[in-house]
This record gives C-alpha cells, sequence and structure tokens, in this order.
C-alpha cells in the first residue's frame, strides 16, 4: 500500500469512525451471537464469598452509584448481587452516599430476576432501604459510629427506625457483618475501607467497580481488604452466567462488548500501522 | 411509551453532538444541568426537612437550630461585607472531612498496603507441591515494582549524589511499571466507556419508531442549520 | 481589619474540628465521640446548604446572558428554559418530599419519571460520549512514538481482548496462556504500579491535611484577608 493510502486513511472524517462503532455496536443488539464467555477467578471468588454467608447476619449493599454507571456496567452487577443476596437468609440493608443512587434502589427491586428471589422477603424484617445519606465520608463516619442518630429522617419511606424491626439490632459498625459495594467513584470503596473497615476490621468488603477503578481495586484485593472485586461489564456478565440469570439482552450486551473492543483494538492497529509505514517513507535529510 | 420517547429525545440530542453543534444539543446541555440541579436541590431539601426542621417542628431537639443557622451562612458567599461569615460552615465541612480522611487513609491505604507489600514471601513454598517458582518471582516482582513507582515520585534527592543517582534507577523501573498500568487502565476504560454506550444503545432499541424518526429529525435539523451557517451573507 | 473577620478563626475551627475527629477516632473518650457524633450529623445537614451557591450561580449567570442578548442570536431561549426548569424541577421535588412525608422526592411519579427519562438518559449519553472520542483517538493519536508508548499501547492491547468476553477466542488452543498472562499483567505490574501510586497518594493526603490545619494552605476560604 502506497503512502497516499495511509494519508488518506488518517484524514478520513472523524464522523465515519463514529459511524463505525454505531454499526459494530448495533448488529449484535439486533441478534445475539452467542460468542463464548469465560469465567474470570475474581468472580468465582465474588459469588463464593455470598454463598459462603452465614444466616441471619446483617449485610450492608451500598448502591454508590451514578445514572450513567448503572446504566453501563453497574447495573447488570447491582441486580445480580441483589438476586444472590436476596437468595441468601441474611438481613439487608440497602443505602447510598450518593444522591444519585437512592432512586436506583428501587429499580433494581424491580427486576424480575430480584423480584423472584425476594418474594418471601418481608420489608422491616429481612431488608431495609435507607436512602441516600448526604455528606459522603463524614456521612459514612457517622453511620459508622451511630447508625440511629444519622439516620433521624428515618428510612426511604420516612419510616422511623424505630418501627423497622430488623434494625433494632444495627446500632454501629460493629453489628454489620458484610458491605457489598457498586461504586462509581468518590465515595466509594477506599472511604469506606477508612470510615467502615478502619472501625470494624472484620467487616468483609466486596466491590462491584467500574472497569475504570479495576486497576487500582485490584490493589486492595491483593492486600486482603477487600475478599474480590467484579471487574466492570465483563464482571458483570461473568456473575449474571454463574448465576443463571443471564437473558438474551445480557448475551447480546455480552457480544456488543466483545465486538466495541474488536472495533477499537483494530482502530489501533490500524492506526501504528499507518504511522509506522509513513514514518519510513519519509524521506532521509539531505 | 411518553418515557420512551423522552428518553430516546434527550439521549440522541447529546449523542448528536458527534455530528456538529445544533440546537438541539443545545437543548440537551441546558436540560442536563437544570435537572442535575433541581434533583440535588430537592433531595437537599429533603433532608435538611426530615432530619432538621422536623426536630424542631415537634419540639424534639431544638439545637438542630445551630446547623440550619451555620448552613444559612453560605448565603453571605455573595455579600461584599459579610463574606466572612461564609468561611465558618465552609471550615466546619472542611475540618470533619478532613480528620476524617487522615485517621482514615493512615491505617487503610498507608499502612495496609506497605505491609502487604513487604509482608509478601520472598521463597513460597507449598506444603504438598514444593517449590513455586512463578509465585515467588511474581513477589519479588511486586516489591521491587513498587519501590521503583515510589521511587519515581521521589524528587527531595539530587541526581549529583550516589542516593540519588540509586533512586533514579530505580525510578526508571517505576517509570516501565507504571507504563504497563496505564496501559491496562487505557483497556479497562475503554471497556466502561463502551459499555455506557451500549447501555444507552439498548435502551434506544426498546422502540425502533422513536430511535429512527428522532435519529433522522435530529440529523436533518442539524444538517440545515450547519449549511445554514455556512452560507455567506 | 476586625479581628473576628480574618482568616485565622475559621482556621482554628477547621483545626479543632479535625483535631476532635482524630482523637475520637483512635480514643474512645466519651465525650470526644460523643461530640465528634454530633459535628457529623450537623455536618450532613449544613453540606446540603452548598446547592444553593449552585443554584444563585447559575441563575445570575443565565440571567446575563438574557439580559445581554443581540438581535438574531436566540441562545438566550436555552438560558430562560434551563431557569424555568431547575425551579420547576425543585418545586415539584419540594411537592414530592411533602406530599409523601419523607426524605425523597421521587416517592413522587411525576419527579421520579423526570428522573428515570431525562436525568438518566443525558448523564448517560454525555459521559458514554467519551466512547466515541476514545475509538477516534485509537486511530489518530494513540501511535507508538517510543518505546514507553509501545508497552502502554501493547498492555492495553492484551487487557481489552481480555476483558472482551470473546477475546481470547482468536488464540484458539493458546486461549488459556492468554488469559494467565493477562491476569499476570493485572496481578503484578499493574497492581504494583496503583500501589506505589495509593501509597503516595496517601502521603499527599495527610500532608495536604496537616498544610490545612496548619494554616498554609487557606484557598478553601475564599479570597480576602
Amino acid at each position: 500500500m502506497n503512502m497516499s493510502f495511509w494519508k488518506k486513511l488518517e484524514a478520513v472524517d472523524v464522523r465515519l469512525i463514529f459511524l463505525v462503532i454505531w454499526i459494530a455496536v448495533g448488529i449484535p443488539l439486533l441478534t445475539p451471537l452467542y460468542l463464548p464467555l469465560s469465567i474470570s477467578p475474581d468472580t468465582v471468588k465474588y459469588q463464593a464469598a455470598i454463598d459462603a454467608l452465614p444466616a441471619d447476619v446483617v449485610v450492608v449493599f451500598g448502591m454508590d452509584v451514578s445514572p450513567a454507571g448503572y446504566g453501563g456496567e453497574l447495573g447488570p452487577q447491582a441486580r445480580a448481587t441483589a438476586t444472590h443476596l436476596f437468595r441468601k437468609p441474611v438481613k439487608l440493608i440497602f443505602l447510598t452516599f450518593w444522591e444519585t443512587g437512592a432512586p436506583l434502589i428501587e429499580d433494581v427491586w424491580k427486576n424480575k430476576f430480584v423480584v423472584d428471589a425476594m418474594k418471601d422477603k418481608k420489608y422491616g424484617v429481612d431488608y431495609v432501604n435507607l436512602g441516600w445519606i448526604p455528606g459522603t465520608e463524614t456521612g459514612m463516619a457517622s453511620f459508622a459510629t451511630d447508625v440511629w442518630k444519622t439516620l433521624e429522617k428515618g428510612d426511604y419511606k420516612g419510616t422511623k427506625l424505630a418501627d423497622l424491626p430488623m434494625m433494632a439490632k444495627v446500632k454501629t459498625i460493629s453489628d454489620i457483618y458484610m458491605l457489598v459495594c457498586i461504586e462509581t467513584g468518590t465515595p466509594g470503596g477506599p472511604e469506606y475501607l477508612r470510615q467502615w473497615q478502619a472501625r470494624n476490621p472484620q467487616m468483609k468488603m466486596l466491590v462491584g467497580s467500574l472497569g475504570v477503578s479495576v486497576p487500582a481495586n485490584i490493589a486492595y484485593v491483593a492486600a486482603g481488604q477487600y475478599i474480590s472485586i467484579l471487574r466492570g461489564g465483563r464482571g458483570a456478565t461473568e456473575y449474571q452466567r454463574l448465576l443463571g440469570i443471564m437473558t438474551t439482552a445480557d448475551v447480546m450486551g455480552s457480544d456488543a462488548m466483545t465486538m466495541s473492543h474488536v472495533i477499537v483494538l483494530v482502530f489501533l492497529i490500524v492506526g501504528n500501522l499507518g504511522y509506522f509505514a509513513t514514518r519510513k517513507a519519509k524521506p532521509a535529510k539531505t | 411509551m411518553l418515557g420512551i420517547y423522552a428518553y430516546a429525545l434527550f439521549a440522541l440530542a447529546a449523542y448528536s453532538f458527534t455530528y456538529r453543534d445544533n440546537v438541539f444539543f443545545k437543548l440537551a446541555e441546558h436540560t442536563y444541568l437544570a435537572v442535575a440541579i433541581g434533583y440535588t436541590a430537592a433531595v437537599g431539601y429533603g433532608y435538611i426537612r426530615f432530619t432538621a426542621v422536623e426536630p424542631i417542628i415537634t419540639g424534639k431537639n431544638m439545637l438542630w437550630i445551630i446547623p440550619l443557622v451555620v448552613g444559612f451562612l453560605f448565603v453571605f458567599f455573595f455579600s461584599k461585607k459579610y463574606f466572612w461569615l461564609y468561611r465558618f460552615p465552609i471550615a466546619m465541612i472542611t475540618g470533619s472531612g478532613m480528620g476524617l480522611a487522615m485517621s482514615g487513609t493512615i491505617s487503610a491505604q498507608f499502612l495496609a498496603q506497605i505491609t502487604a507489600t513487604i509482608g509478601l514471601p520472598l521463597v513460597v513454598v507449598h506444603p504438598k507441591l514444593g517449590f513455586q517458582a512463578m509465585d515467588t518471582l511474581n513477589n519479588w516482582l511486586i516489591i521491587i515494582m513498587v519501590i521503583g513507582t515510589l521511587a519515581y515520585f521521589f524528587f527531595s534527592l539530587g541526581p549529583e549524589t550516589g542516593l540519588g543517582k540509586a533512586t533514579s534507577k530505580a525510578g526508571l523501573i517505576g517509570r516501565w511499571t507504571m507504563m504497563i498500568a496505564f496501559g491496562s487502565a487505557f483497556g479497562n476504560t475503554v471497556m466502561t466507556r463502551m459499555n455506557l454506550f451500549i447501555g444507552v444503545y439498548k435502551n434506544l432499541l426498546r422502540d425502533y419508531t422513536s430511535f429512527i424518526g428522532l435519529a433522522v429529525l435530529i440529523l436533518v435539523v442539524a444538517t440545515l442549520q450547519g449549511r445554514r451557517e455556512k452560507k455567506p451573507e | 481589619m476586625s479581628f473576628y473577620k480574618r482568616k485565622e478563626i475559621p482556621i482554628l475551627l477547621t483545626t479543632f474540628i479535625a483535631l476532635v475527629m482524630i482523637f475520637s477516632t483512635f480514643f474512645k473518650v466519651k465525650a470526644a465521640q460523643d461530640f465528634a457524633s454530633t459535628m457529623q450529623t450537623w455536618v450532613l445537614v449544613i453540606v446540603n446548604f452548598t446547592v444553593i451557591l449552585g443554584i444563585v450561580m447559575i441563575t445570575r449567570m443565565h440571567k446575563g446572558r438574557i439580559e445581554k442578548r443581540k438581535p438574531g442570536d436566540n441562545s438566550w431561549i436555552f438560558s430562560v428554559w434551563l431557569i424555568v426548569l431547575v425551579v420547576f424541577y425543585f418545586l415539584l421535588g419540594v411537592y414530592g418530599v411533602e406530599s409523601s412525608r419523607s426524605a425523597t422526592p421521587t416517592r413522587n411519579p411525576a419527579f421520579a419519571w423526570v428522573y428515570t427519562n431525562i436525568n438518566v438518559a443525558l448523564d448517560s449519553a454525555m459521559y458514554s460520549m467519551l466512547a466515541f472520542f476514545i475509538s477516534s483517538a485509537a486511530f489518530r493519536a494513540f501511535k507508538a512514538r517510543t518505546k514507553e508508548a509501545a508497552v502502554l499501547l501493547l498492555s492495553a492491547a492484551v487487557i481489552m481482548l481480555y476483558n472482551a468476553p470473546a477475546g481470547s477466542v482468536i488464540f484458539g488452543p493458546l486461549a488459556e496462556q492468554f488469559n494467565a498472562l493477562s491476569e499476570w499483567i493485572l496481578n503484578v505490574p499493574n497492581m504494583a504500579g496503583f500501589r506505589g501510586i495509593l501509597i503516595g497518594a496517601a502521603v499527599g493526603a495527610i500532608s495536604l491535611g496537616i498544610r490545612v490545619m496548619t494554616g498554609r494552605e487557606r484557598g478553601y476560604l475564599g479570597a480576602g484577608e
């Protein structure tokens, strides 16, 4: 291929690249390709940690998400995790330190697998939704030191904690057995580590994070601070497969993820091939 | 159905920026700002109402008047004469946040990560399988790479001293380590952004009429707007 | 300038509250812990008032655009739309809070509808636009100009293929080895690099805290004496 081909390729209208993305990602969303999927060790550990939960312990489900994060990778993680937790005989506290996360807790409860898993559970006895707690790290510290004082407002419906039977045994962070945090960013896992796990070192932590946070979160897993993490969209897909709750829409999403990555990789390779081709073809200086 | 059309309209209006700046994108960005601020203000109102105001109204705890008064001092940000009053709520928020962050950082981020590094066994021997070469090598690599990364950010020693030269050589290892780390961060960023897009795309495909109809409308309007702007007067 | 207007008093307040928080974390003294707990719950209320600043600044900025509008320029209409929508959505939320007798405005169906179909749509679309720009950057900007850049791109390529659920399939019988290599990259060099960065960031956070407490860092207090 001569140099003018590479120069023309480099000068292509960027909107054509965008159109290629729309088409490449759209094809698997219209028809599932059923591409294979392997399961990473972290997801297996995540599932095993929830499977090993003893009966009647208190688990906090931190829905610390933005609408964008929820729509992408964290929604599938949250729904799969909530399904799994509701299948266990544990007490669940849903809460969030992101004001945008509060309505999304109720959205998780509308998912058909979650509805099925929670059908024998009673609100106030087996699970509660405490809604949004402001103040980021200060809010976390306040919750850790005195849960009832922090939740003066009551739960998300305005019901006082005294009228929620399961909250009678939850006064400080020492009463929490495990935290499962689905996080978009700050406040998230590291803030929980600083304010909750620092006060209750026995508290176990699982984190579902965006792909962009995975590289840093791996350091916390290696240090034993998190038991395990769900690695972004890939982790969500693997977890759905392990739990047997993968729908056709999820398969399409997984295939679209593969196609999108392959397309970006192709762009990267072609762009670099063009760079090396044009670099070599430059005439020597006289 | 109205919800699906509204979702499609605003999502496509936002995406129309990738085609060209146009009136639909302006609508999207102004609406985004408005609903974000309105939502934050509403949830803030709800929290204040039922945490601080309700106990005052019912007479349960009159001390909540203090944070309400301190919170109102924020409005003095806009006053030249009484600006100094604005500093008090800021001081309280900063003091509490910073104190809590510092006390947690020492144990959770600083000590835990250092302990995890120096606690790695230099020779890994499995009780049944014996000496583990790969695990041993990995542990050595982790220790060297962590020290290298820390050395890269250490600027206090000049390169003319012996220790300074050693630090800068160790920093070279850190640089290569960080290149691999940032490469993996980029790879994961691609996954996040693509999944965000796939999530929106899935919702747009709930109803083809709204998706295609609105997409065509926005493209036509944006193109006509672009042609009108290019036309010489 | 009068003494009570100077920055030293809020700095002392910041330092006092920070020290109380640190002390109550490490020492189990009931009086300190009760005071710290009360201070924390008060801060949770105070922090919500900051939205007033945002609303006033935005309103002022767009009011200025409306007043300074030029003939032929219709962008002021969007400023009117913004101000009207902020006020409308906030009042709808207040109605939701009062009618449901809870702190949750989304208990009102209309408020929840706007959140689900407009807020979520716009937030998701705005953040996901980066997917397009990353793709065009991969084609045009991310070139292996140096050895370091080449290592970065190679690491990115391996992780991208690993993250794609079916990415390892292209390696056929070597798929397992490819997965093992990817896991090694994530758990060894990537983890070591980010651990170093985390430790460095922790040192930075502690030193910033000390600077704020000793009054060397005053930017958070705004301009003026």
